[in-house]
């Protein structure tokens, strides 16, 4: 071991003794000063303010579980992760329902969803036996009427034969 | 004075978040698209050393019920001025993986075998370090944590503090200079 090494670890026991004998155990009062996730993401985002900054050194100072925090969401942030799973995504999607109306709409999507393509073709066939239908009924009512206006005309005419009336012949 | 480094510089687009805490569902489901990402990646990388691979996707949907819990109170509390949604999304993810293993590593006994007192629900302790004031500063007591305890570099700890590492190694020779004062004072 070298002299720098050895005079290192004296100097790192220096530190562990004074904060061993500085150490104190609270139940509660540590944790009502801990900044919030806001303040620790600000100070890893280098946004605060110098005062709000030295404030924060000082409470990371005195407080280990913090300072673990603080170290543990940096590495975490250096680090580029892997993708989520789709499960995961899908059960934290559906942590937020759907609003009743968007809910109806998805229902009513579903059941007529899988009709739709049966439905659309009956749809077409109908519409074209209709349009026959009405396209026969409307030439038979207009031969129809054709046909009456000519005995009309023909009536009206006097054509009509009357064998008592041979003159007109 | 010399000014902080940032350790991720703000570059992300500030987000948007009113339509998400007015219960748009819409927005939700963009939200949890895009950002499953971070919060899958800081559990994982809290829960994968400690044996608790398994339970990464269960620790990742807490963090999801506790962001939209009580009306998105949690959300509510985010400020696009203060930091960027990735970090702060990062702490909170980190923070509950933590407190998971904290939970899972607490000794498991017959409820039977447990004494009352102990069963009932104490605010958990914490531990704090409280060093003299006219000692040392807050920065020298952190950077003697950071070279000492955490076993960082020189340059990583300039990075956490936002200073350059000229500014550790001059912090870091006051408080020993400081340090070797009192324990010789003590000795004497």
């Amino acid at each position: 071991m070298s002299e720098q090494d050895r005079r290192k670890e004296r100097d790192a026991e220096l530190w562990h003794r004074l904060r061993e004998r500085s150490r104190v155990i609270t139940a509660e009062e540590g944790s009502h000063e801990m900044p919030d996730a806001m303040a620790l993401a600000a100070y890893l985002d280098g946004t605060l303010d110098e005062r709000a900054r030295e404030g924060g050194e000082a409470w990371l100072a005195t407080a280990p579980e913090g300072l673990d925090l603080l170290l543990a969401a940096r590495e975490a942030l250096a680090e580029p992760g892997a993708a989520a799973p789709e499960a995961l995504v899908r059960r934290a999607a559906a942590l937020v329902p759907d609003p009743p109306g968007r809910w109806l709409a998805g229902r009513l999507r579903g059941v007529f969803m899988p009709l739709w393509q049966p439905l659309g073709w009956s749809g077409a066939v109908a519409g074209v036996l209709l349009a026959c239908v009405v396209g026969f009924q409307l030439g038979q009512s207009g031969y129809r009427s054709t046909v009456a206006l000519e005995q009309l005309e023909i009536a009206d005419a006097g054509f009509v034969f009357d064998p008592a009336d041979e003159e007109i012949l | 004075m010399q000014q902080p480094i940032p350790l991720c510089p703000v570059t992300e687009p500030a987000e948007d978040l009113s339509r998400l805490v007015a219960g748009d569902k819409a927005e939700w489901d963009r939200f949890v698209q895009r950002y499953a990402r971070v919060i899958f990646a800081a559990v994982r990388r809290r829960l994968v050393p400690a044996g608790r691979a398994h339970e990464v996707d269960d620790v990742a949907q807490d963090v999801f019920v506790k962001l939209c819990g009580r009306e998105f109170h949690l959300l509510r509390n985010y400020d696009p001025g203060r930091a960027k949604l990735s970090t702060w999304l990062t702490v909170i993810a980190t923070s509950t993986s933590i407190d998971h293993l904290r939970r899972q590593s607490a000794p498991t006994a017959a409820l039977d075998a447990v004494p009352e007192a102990v069963l009932a629900v104490d605010p958990k302790p914490f531990e704090r370090i409280k060093i003299p004031p006219d000692l040392l500063s807050p920065r020298q007591a952190l950077v003697l944590e950071l070279l000492y305890r955490r076993d960082l570099e020189v340059a990583d700890a300039a990075e956490m503090l936002g200073v350059n590492p000229q500014t550790v190694r001059s912090t870091h020779h006051k408080a020993l200079v400081k340090l070797r004062a009192h324990f010789n004072e003590k000795s004497d």
